[in-house]
């Protein structure tokens, strides 16, 4: 049995003093769905947890104009229920409605998502795609870093002693942008992803690829761009064979681990199909994601 | 030690609890309302559903303390002055009650998802009741006493 004290800051200079005299033996609660679950199995020991989950300055989306703000106390189904996300950004919207069950999205929050920072994590992806920022708080004062930069390995961030996250900033999509996002799992609801993809594009006038961003998760150390893939597409008309060759591109260059859920090379073949199917997809061409996979 | 206040199934609770207690195992040994099931103590397994402020949510993985300024509703809470709700008419008519334990769990996250969806598809009742884990029925007679409740059978 772990004991712990329990603070609900009132506001945001409240958690930051508390969390500096906690002196690294603090954790910061929101959801819960993953710090309880760390502390029972030993991998977490706080002498005291400071609760945002009621945090009003963690708690809204906004859309800036030409950013989106999201809290990191935002819940999962608060971006699932939100319009303004289903319209500025359905692939997150599409990675939040699919993760787990609705008990876990009705408590658990994006910054929870990505602090724990598994390599398999939903919502990662989709705001790597995105090209996100996090905004963290902390004894330097305020801090951006962009999300590519914050996840440094399975679990580990660039957060800092007594930092917190505080918002996820995401740049607005230029007009005529597609996204979209897909989860390869053993179950249609509460499966830990085998892999998962975001993918963003944009066609130009030319009918050639403007901006291209493909996301993978669960086939690295951190959730990662395949740029590869990315570059036999930039600047190019869309075509069967470009299509195939970024999606083997992608297959190439991630980097994917054997573990309980995949072989490696699983995940390399599953990683090849999927992305072909996200860019057809992308391109509003023939994109079959009903499940099966190619014979 | 923390002083708070549960309101439960609409009555308030005065408690003295530590910090680190989940609201599963204040609901089930200070109050006493052990139709709250523990089936993992994780958040995998629904059998600890209840609904907070209506939402469901795993009781397991909440702080009572967190759940305090909130309206908790248990199993307990569902029947009437002693009248059941159709929705537990009709697990009981279609054999959707095996062992029970999953059941309250069940039962909760079907209120909550005909509160939202009071005709919901067979695949909408599916992806609600995704968090709650049957290990003796295989689904089937739940979804259908749900059904037959949404279609207005019951």
């Amino acid at each position: 049995m772990v004991y712990f004290d329990y603070v609900r800051p009132q506001t945001l200079d409240d958690l930051l003093a508390g969390l500096r005299q906690a002196d690294n033996e603090g954790a910061v609660l929101a959801g819960g769905t993953d710090l309880h679950v760390k502390i029972r199995a030993g991998a977490a020991c706080p002498r005291v947890v400071f609760d945002i989950s009621n945090l009003a300055p963690l708690r809204s989306i906004d859309d800036q104009g030409d950013q989106l703000r999201i809290g990191a106390a935002v819940s999962m189904t608060e971006i699932i229920a939100s319009a303004t996300l289903q319209r500025k950004a359905p692939a997150l919207v599409a990675a939040a409605c699919q993760m787990s069950s609705r008990q876990i999205r009705n408590r658990a929050t994006l910054g929870g998502n990505i602090v724990t920072a598994s390599p398999a994590a939903d919502g990662i992806p989709p705001l790597l795609a995105a090209d996100a920022t996090l905004v963290l708080l902390g004894s330097a004062g305020r801090r951006e870093v962009t999300l590519a930069e914050f996840l440094t390995g399975p679990g580990k961030t660039t957060l800092a002693q007594n930092e917190v996250l505080a918002e996820v900033l995401i740049p607005a999509e230029a007009p005529g942008c597609r996204s979209h996002f897909v989860k390869v799992g053993r179950r249609k609801a509460q499966a830990i992803s085998i892999i998962n993809l975001a993918g963003r594009m944009a066609i130009g006038q030319d009918g050639s690829v403007r901006d291209i961003r493909i996301a993978l998760g669960a086939v690295a150390p951190t959730a990662m761009r395949a740029r590869r893939a990315e570059a036999a597409l930039l600047g190019n008309l869309p075509s069967a064979g470009n299509l195939a060759e970024a999606a083997a591109l992608a297959a190439a260059e991630c980097r994917p681990i054997s573990d309980i859920r995949a072989s490696a090379s699983g995940r390399r073949l599953l990683v090849e199909a999927w992305t072909l199917r996200l860019l057809q997809t992308l391109c509003d061409k023939r994109g079959d994601m009903s499940g099966e996979l190619p014979s | 030690m923390t002083s708070l206040i549960l309101r439960v199934n609409g009555n308030d609770h005065a408690l003295e609890l530590e910090p680190h207690r989940s609201l599963l195992a204040v609901l089930r040994e200070e109050l006493g309302l052990t139709g709250t099931k523990e089936g993992c103590n994780a958040g995998d397994c629904g059998a600890c559903t209840v609904l907070l402020d209506g939402a469901p949510v795993n009781a397991c993985l909440i702080l009572a303390v967190q759940a305090a300024g909130q309206e908790i509703t248990t199993i307990e809470g569902v029947a009437e002055e002693g009248q059941l709700h159709p929705l537990q008419e009709a697990f009981i008519e279609y054999g959707a009650v095996q062992c029970g334990y999953c059941t309250p769990g069940m039962v909760l996250s079907s209120i909550a998802l005909l509160r939202e969806t009071p005709r919901p598809s067979r695949t909408e009742i599916q992806d609600a009741l995704a968090g709650n884990l049957c290990r003796c029925t295989g689904y089937v007679q739940i979804v259908e006493a749900i059904q037959s409740v949404a279609e207005g059978r019951k």
